[in-house]
């Protein structure tokens, strides 16, 4: 078993990519227009993943689905190697929810005793934590730097430290794919910057594979290696660079889109028809829009 | 009269032990309802339970067990209507709520009326808790108890943080059966003392108290079932000398407690 000591399973050194997700051609929807229309994604061990997407872009749908919260009406998962139905492992992957959609401020449990909740999933019924789940709440605690706060409610800490604590719980059940559900929403710049580097020191020393889902790519994009877009299916996948690189051409060639992305100055400037928007809650991107509707293909296929 | 002489009475003796064990369960099930936004489910199922009481007074059943029966199959309803999601939580508790109380009067009235019998179930009644009732509370307390210790950490982890704990592989259909299941039997468990109109009061106010003040999730059921015992007592003993309506009287104190709690937590949020 994985521990956070032994951990770094350098991804790098793995001759052959071992895929912890495989969707292929995975489609949501009751009637009308699907939520989901074919995604098709591979996330291996030791990625940092940014999957970004617009509200409405089926996001938060296919995050359930890949939690097993949700099962695809159409198109095969498989987790870890194996069919996501029947996968039962359920800690391996590590989840960190978008904070304010469910947790109670008013709940009196200390972070000590959130972050060992990381631990109930892979002791199974009937089981107690003992000094082997202790440690592990300790190494995690440690890790999100949370120490010192260990006794206090978690209600009463700052939005940055309660992050820090589910990321904590997540560490602590010693999961391998760690997914966020747009974990800074609601913290201010400096406290963002300080829990990307986090991850980063995570993905890089513990070689824990990471899916962070935002709907805004210039928050993430210095950050992730590498990025997956999200329109109902995947309609980019590979470095931010790519992404502008690609666009760049794009622009170019139909005269319709100039868009750059600098990873060190996280922007991204879309300009369409006379618009100008950057990838936002309210204002479905341009440029997503426009690749898709030019050849209705994901465009990691075009390039 | 001097209150060790209180102890000499038998049915007082009686309604201690049973009063204690209930004090124990009720704050156990309500600090998990009220974190889950469920206060109104042990108001539901008393409720449910008064008809099933009112069915075992009509045909002649040992009404605690007729009122489990009732209270558990209104607690799997209320509980599967609630999660298939066509009916909010809060309705689906009060049609469970009226229903149970509808039902309960057309039977009651089939029955012979609202006598003293039914009123000490509704109310409360420390001089009615006979031997086989005694027994019947501990039992069911301590099922109670043993459950949710069994359960603690499956329970603990969906009442903070549902979808976390499913995508963790955590049973969560099952548990949340299994603790509106446990909020049924505590409710018949505790209605001999406090009466089923007033049970949802010593399973939640003890619990609000507790959240207010402790640091920690077991500090909170501590302080819950510290807080449900000094109602508990207190409230059977004063409505003993002051000749009121136990179940009242429990709810009162613990209400004070509520906002003596409420008073301090301001006083310290100041400082």
């Amino acid at each position: 078993m994985t521990t956070l000591t032994t951990a770094p399973l350098a991804h790098a050194t793995h001759a052959a990519a071992e895929p912890l997700v495989e969707l292929r051609d995975v489609c949501f929807g009751y009637g009308g227009e699907p939520t989901l229309a074919g995604v098709d994604l591979t996330v291996n061990r030791g990625e940092f993943l940014g999957l970004i997407g617009p509200n409405g872009s089926g996001k938060s749908t296919l995050l359930n689905i890949i939690l097993g919260l949700l099962r695809p009406t159409s198109g095969n998962v498989r987790l870890f190697g194996q069919d996501a139905a029947r996968f039962s492992e359920r800690w391996r992957i590590g989840y960190v929810p978008q904070r304010l959609s469910t947790f109670d401020a008013q709940f009196p449990a200390t972070v000590t005793e959130v972050v060992g909740m990381g631990r109930f999933a892979r002791l199974g019924p009937f089981r107690r934590p003992g000094p082997t789940d202790r440690a592990a709440v300790e190494r995690a605690l440690e890790w999100a730097d949370m120490t010192a706060f260990r006794e206090r409610r978690i209600g009463r800490l700052s939005v940055g430290q309660q992050q820090r604590a589910f990321i904590a719980r997540a560490l602590a059940s010693e999961s391998e794919l760690l997914i966020l559900d747009e974990p800074t929403a609601a913290v201010d710049a400096a406290t963002q910057e300080e829990f990307y580097h986090l991850l980063e020191r995570l993905n890089r020393e513990v070689g824990l594979t990471i899916i962070l889902v935002e709907h805004d790519l210039a928050m993430v994009a210095a950050h992730v290696a590498a990025i997956a877009l999200l329109n109902r299916r995947i309609v980019f996948h590979g470095t931010p660079q790519e992404y502008a690189a690609r666009d760049f051409l794009h622009g170019i060639y139909s005269e319709q889109t100039t868009c750059a992305v600098h990873p060190e100055i996280p922007h991204v400037h879309a300009a369409h028809e006379g618009v100008t928007a950057g990838v936002t809650h309210t204002h479905p991107p341009h440029h997503i829009r426009h690749t898709h509707g030019v050849d209705g293909q994901p465009t990691r296929q075009e390039q | 009269m001097p209150i060790i002489e209180l102890f000499s009475y038998e049915f007082m003796q009686r309604a201690y032990v049973a009063g204690i064990a209930v004090a124990i369960v009720c704050p156990l099930i309500g600090v998990f309802l009220v974190l889950r936004r469920l206060s109104l489910l042990a108001d539901g199922l008393g409720h449910v339970t008064f008809a099933g009481l009112a069915a075992g007074f009509l045909f002649g059943i040992y009404p605690l067990f007729a009122a489990l029966i009732a209270a558990i199959i209104g607690a799997v309803g209320i509980e599967r209507i609630r999660t298939r999601g066509r009916i909010a939580g809060d309705a689906a508790i009060a049609m469970f709520y009226t229903a149970g109380l509808a039902v309960g009067v057309v039977l009651v009235s089939r029955a012979g009326g609202f006598n003293v019998n039914v009123l000490g179930y509704l109310f409360g009644s420390i001089a009615a808790v006979a031997l086989p009732d005694l027994f019947t509370v501990l039992a069911l307390a301590a099922i109670v108890v043993a459950l949710i210790a069994v359960f603690y950490k499956e329970l603990l982890f969906l009442t903070f943080d549902e979808a976390s704990a499913r995508a963790a592989g955590l049973p969560a259909g099952g548990v949340n059966i299994l603790l509106s299941a446990l909020a049924a039997v505590t409710t018949v468990a505790a209605m001999r003392i406090v009466g089923l109109l007033l049970v949802s009061s010593l399973m939640v106010l003890p619990a609000l108290t507790a959240i207010r003040l402790a640091s920690s999730f077991r500090q909170t059921l501590g302080l819950a079932v510290a807080a449900a015992l000094i109602a508990v007592l207190v409230g059977l003993t004063a409505s003993f000398y002051l000749d009121t309506a136990p179940g009242g009287t429990i709810v009162l104190v613990a209400l004070a407690l509520f906002g003596l709690a409420s008073l301090w937590e301001g006083r310290r949020a100041q400082a």
